[in-house]
């Protein structure tokens, strides 16, 4: 599978970049069209290993819509302090939402490799249940099982990015 | 004619693109020669124009791909929330040195936490807001609480004023007063999106189940303004019926599945897939299904359905001893293979009326091995029902009728009348769900094994092994669940029992826990503990799990 995730450093945080990742996508294109408002759910996960345990992780929820007039996307990110742009294309929007998304490195062995994932997904309008950002916790397993079955409207996916070493991405 | 000819082709344009024929044979040999070094000439050029656009094409190509959109100028700096006073001449100066500068969020966060450590107040949100144009933004660092306005920060539309609320594809008269004064009023106010959202689950619910509806805003006439247009259509009132997909272990009856494996079109569906299933029956059917479905048979009250199955019976030693002592009972059979073509009527989508026939044949064991037709008219009528509201709760209840009658007028082997009807029903807040089923069932005649009632396997009296209840089934069946459920856990107490017309019967109960999937069971895992004679019996509990799909 080819990687189009870029992973830099920049101060005490590892993010991500990516061109050709593309998460704005059909069918939520379409609602976001017709003035709704869709919620995406995007996750960074830092990986020992391809599928090893988990060395960090964040998930960030962002609001997008559409403007009907300018044509441009208006993008908050749900958190605290929340951040918004409007006025973005596309491919603004989507490297808007990754460039909020961002890890901090001191969890990160300097000299050990690591895979570095991105998944995202779009939430259902009455689901709010995917906030949390501590890991895999006996109520973060309850709410993903007793999630009910997923839309068909629903757009999800994953990019990666490895194995990579924080020195090799400080050095880019 | 000819002085005409000449005259029109002597035209001064002609003339210039076109020598006339005798001219050309003059100067022929001059013009090949100047022909061949001009096509030399363009052949070169050709080549190098190629060349050229092979080496930069992919170029270009590459720099879309790669190309990242630039940040965009920051044309002011502002702090929301706070008196001017309180913004020291220092903290003017940070702010106004990202002015000029492109966007970067790590340069505007240090100035976020400057702006915290100055003020002593929290930065409630960092605005980018569009400039004077399209390369300029304008930076906002909001403090505190600053007009929190959760509709409005939702969606960029909602500083557009709604010029019009339209309803399309339904007459407002079946539509309640109070639902059109909200929608009324939604005009000439900025576009609310929660408020719109809530009109559409309204609506849904005041139009349900006979009709879907959709919510979509477009541009207005007049510019800065948007138009709410809810779209209604007829909902289809006939849905596939499908065998479905399953595969679920019973500790005691072992593994069972079934592949439906479908394709088809918008009415039409064609379905097929192997069996191997010792959970329904009391016996195993193993071999495959084949079937047709179309839902608007010429119109959309009416559908059909044609089944084909084939298989071949295995059955448990229990159940072979039982019959050597039940004279009374057909004995068992090694091949079952039929026939089953069903009319589809309804009116609503919540009832359903199936018609048809069921031409089976059975190859009989004992004493000779021989054939036996199973023919039988059958009836069906299906009622199922959803209500909610607003996502805070949700009712769904399935109630269903089936007889079938096997005669001789349908040249059938077996005589004998089966009715048998069930109900579930689910009631789910938030967590918590509350599941309660109950079934009846009576069978008057002759039936062959497989139209016998059983229960105790992974779906009915969880706890208990069908070949330790009745191993050879019985005419009468009454039983009932219920079911509490936290989540994906569950907890149940199981009642039921089978009996033969005639004979004593007795109650068997159940009660057991386990962890499911939620909204439509698509997998379980259970243990469910048999209670015998009114003791527990926790030593034996039976351990179930399956996946639906």
């Amino acid at each position: 599978m080819a990687q189009h995730l870029k992973a830099r450093v920049e101060g005490e945080r590892l993010r991500v970049s990516g061109p050709q990742v593309h998460f704005l996508l059909p069918p939520a294109v379409e609602r976001l069209r017709n003035g709704t408002t869709v919620t995406y759910v995007l996750q960074l996960t830092v990986r020992n290993e391809r599928l090893g345990h988990i060395v960090s992780r964040i998930t960030e929820r962002f609001r997008l819509s559409y403007d009907l007039w300018e044509e441009k996307y208006a993008v908050t990110r749900l958190a605290s302090p929340t951040r918004s742009a409007s006025n973005l294309t596309t491919n603004g929007v989507e490297s808007w939402c990754l460039d909020n998304l961002s890890l901090p490195i001191a969890d990160l062995n300097q000299n050990r490799q690591f895979w570095i994932t991105l998944e995202y997904e779009t939430e259902e309008p009455k689901d709010t249940s995917k906030t949390d950002s501590s890991g895999l916790t006996l109520s973060s397993l309850i709410d993903i099982f007793s999630r009910k079955p997923r839309d068909e409207q629903q757009v999800r996916g994953f990019d990666e990015i490895g194995p990579v070493r924080l020195d090799d991405l400080r050095k880019k | 004619m000819a002085d005409t000819l000449r005259r029109n082709t002597r035209t001064p344009v002609m003339s210039r693109h076109r020598p006339e024929a005798e001219d050309c044979r003059e100067i022929s040999g001059l013009h090949i020669g100047r022909g061949l070094a001009l096509v030399v000439r363009m052949r070169r050029l050709l080549i190098t124009l190629i060349a050229l656009i092979l080496l930069i094409l992919p170029r270009i190509g590459s720099a879309q791909e790669t190309r990242v959109e630039e940040k965009p100028i920051i044309e002011s700096v502002e702090i929301a929330g706070v008196s001017e006073g309180r913004i020291s001449r220092e903290l003017r100066e940070r702010m106004q040195e990202l002015v000029g500068q492109r966007f970067d969020q790590l340069a505007a966060d240090e100035v976020a936490f400057e702006i915290q450590n100055r003020l002593s107040e929290r930065i409630s949100a960092i605005r980018e807001l569009p400039g004077s144009d399209a390369q300029h933004i304008r930076v906002v660092f909001e403090v505190g609480n600053v007009n929190v306005d959760e509709d409005r920060d939702s969606n960029i539309n909602s500083r557009y004023i709604v010029e019009d609320v339209e309803l399309r594809g339904v007459s407002e008269s079946l539509i309640s007063d109070s639902l059109l004064a909200e929608m009324r009023r939604l005009v000439g106010q900025n576009l609310a999106h929660e408020r719109a959202e809530g009109i559409l689950r309204r609506l849904r619910r005041e139009l349900r189940p006979t009709r879907l509806v959709e919510k979509r805003v477009t541009r207005g006439n007049d510019r800065d303004h948007v138009r709410i247009i809810f779209e209604v259509e007829r909902a289809p009132l006939l849905k596939f019926q499908k065998f479905g997909s399953y595969a679920l272990y019973h500790s005691k009856q072992g593994p069972s599945f079934s592949l439906d494996l479908g394709f088809g079109g918008h009415n039409n569906r064609f379905s097929f897939g192997p069996v191997n299933d010792g959970n329904q029956l009391i016996e195993r059917d193993e071999g495959f299904r084949v079937g047709f479905e179309n839902i608007k048979a010429g119109t959309e009250y009416l559908g059909f359905k044609i089944d084909y199955f084939d298989y071949h019976l295995k059955w448990k030693e229990a159940t072979q001893l039982a019959l050597e002592s039940a004279p009374d009972v057909p004995g068992i059979y090694r091949e079952r293979r039929g026939i089953e073509p069903t009319l589809t009527f309804t009116f609503d989508p919540r009832v359903r009326f199936n018609a048809g026939v069921s031409i089976s044949e059975l190859q009989i064991q004992f004493p000779l091995i021989h054939f036996q037709n199973v023919n039988a008219g059958t009836g069906t009528v299906t009622y199922e029902d959803t209500w909610n509201d607003a996502g805070r709760y949700e009712q769904h209840v399935k109630a269903s009728y089936n007889v079938r009658a096997a005669s001789n007028n349908l040249d059938s082997d077996f005589i004998y009348t089966r009715h048998f009807g069930d109900v579930n029903y689910s009631a789910n807040f938030h967590h918590s769900e509350f599941v309660g089923s109950f079934m009846a069932g009576t069978v008057s005649g002759n039936p062959p094994l497989f139209d016998r009632f059983s229960l105790g396997n992974a779906d009915t009296l969880r706890g208990w092994n069908k070949y330790d209840l009745d191993p050879i089934g019985g005419n009468r069946l009454l039983y009932g669940s219920l079911e509490y459920r936290f989540t994906v856990l569950q907890l149940f107490y199981d009642v039921g029992s089978v009996w033969d017309s005639g004979q004593p019967h007795k109650t068997s109960h159940s009660f057991g826990f386990g962890l499911h999937g939620r909204g439509d069971d698509r997998w379980f895992l259970t243990f469910g503990v048999p209670i015998r004679s009114g003791h527990i019996q926790p030593l034996k509990p039976l351990f179930m799990m399956g996946v639906r799909f």
